[in-house]
């Protein structure tokens, strides 16, 4: 189950890559708005999956070198400011009419619509299509990070396994250096502190 | 290993000792999965 876990999980990091790089084309990305919508309520789904069949490789990432855990904390950090000023910098801006005709949604061919900001507003395709580019960016971002850890988990409890014992130890505690020469996985006894 | 020799120790002084167990992980795994159903449901009973 852990590699159709995996195989979701970039499933669903390549869509997310697809929109966010789409969102910086010169077309029109009026698509993205529904997938984006679709692949951000789903990502709880498959990230869930991951996180269920995953959990002994998501148990090594505490056993990742001190430097690294520092870059994932720092970069942990860095994004959610990064997302919550671009949070406070949508309520600055018109928001995006209601998609019509869809699930939830109005009738088509109104002049006045709701935004998503729950205010009426004047249908304009070019703010429209400004309002979608960010929104699809800012949405398609947590799956981006989620996806991100489980694959990087995946991967590197393979590698860990082959090179010396997963064990818990904490951050920049003696990793890689007297148990480097351990050949046996998972050796829960017999081990000098 | 260590942390299981004095996992009291370690539950003291790590606070991220919770990500060594995968009891952990899976009841993120069934949170969120719950979470993710329920608003599943929720929005077919309400279309």
């Amino acid at each position: 189950m852990r590699h159709v876990a995996a195989g979701l999980a970039v499933a669903w990091l390549a869509g997310a890559a697809v929109i966010e790089v789409g969102s910086y084309l010169p077309v029109d990305s009026e698509w993205s708005l529904l997938p984006t919508a679709t692949l951000f309520g789903s990502s709880f789904l498959v990230a869930a999956f991951g996180a269920f069949f995953m959990a002994p490789e998501l148990t090594v990432i505490r056993t990742w070198p001190a430097s690294t855990l520092r870059w994932l904390r720092g970069l942990g950090a860095a994004w959610l400011i990064y997302t919550a000023i671009w949070f406070v910098v949508l309520f600055t801006i018109p928001g995006v009419p209601t998609h019509c005709g869809t699930l939830g949604s109005p009738e088509c061919g109104h002049t006045y619509v709701f935004n998503n900001h729950g205010a009426l507003t004047v249908t304009d395709r070019a703010g429209f299509i400004a309002g979608v580019r960010i929104l699809v960016r800012v949405f398609a971002s947590p799956t981006v990070a989620a996806m991100s850890i489980i694959l990087a988990a995946y991967w590197v409890k393979g590698r860990l396994v082959r090179r010396d014992t997963p064990s818990a130890v904490g951050p920049g505690d003696r990793l890689g250096s007297d148990r480097s020469s351990s050949t046996e996985p998972y050796p829960l006894s017999g081990q000098s502190d | 290993m260590n942390s299981e020799r004095y996992p009291r120790y370690y539950a003291m002084t790590d606070p991220f000792h919770w990500s060594t167990s995968k009891v952990y992980w899976r009841l993120t795994g069934v949170v969120f999965g719950g979470l993710a159903f329920t608003f599943a449901g929720l929005i077919l009973i309400v279309r």
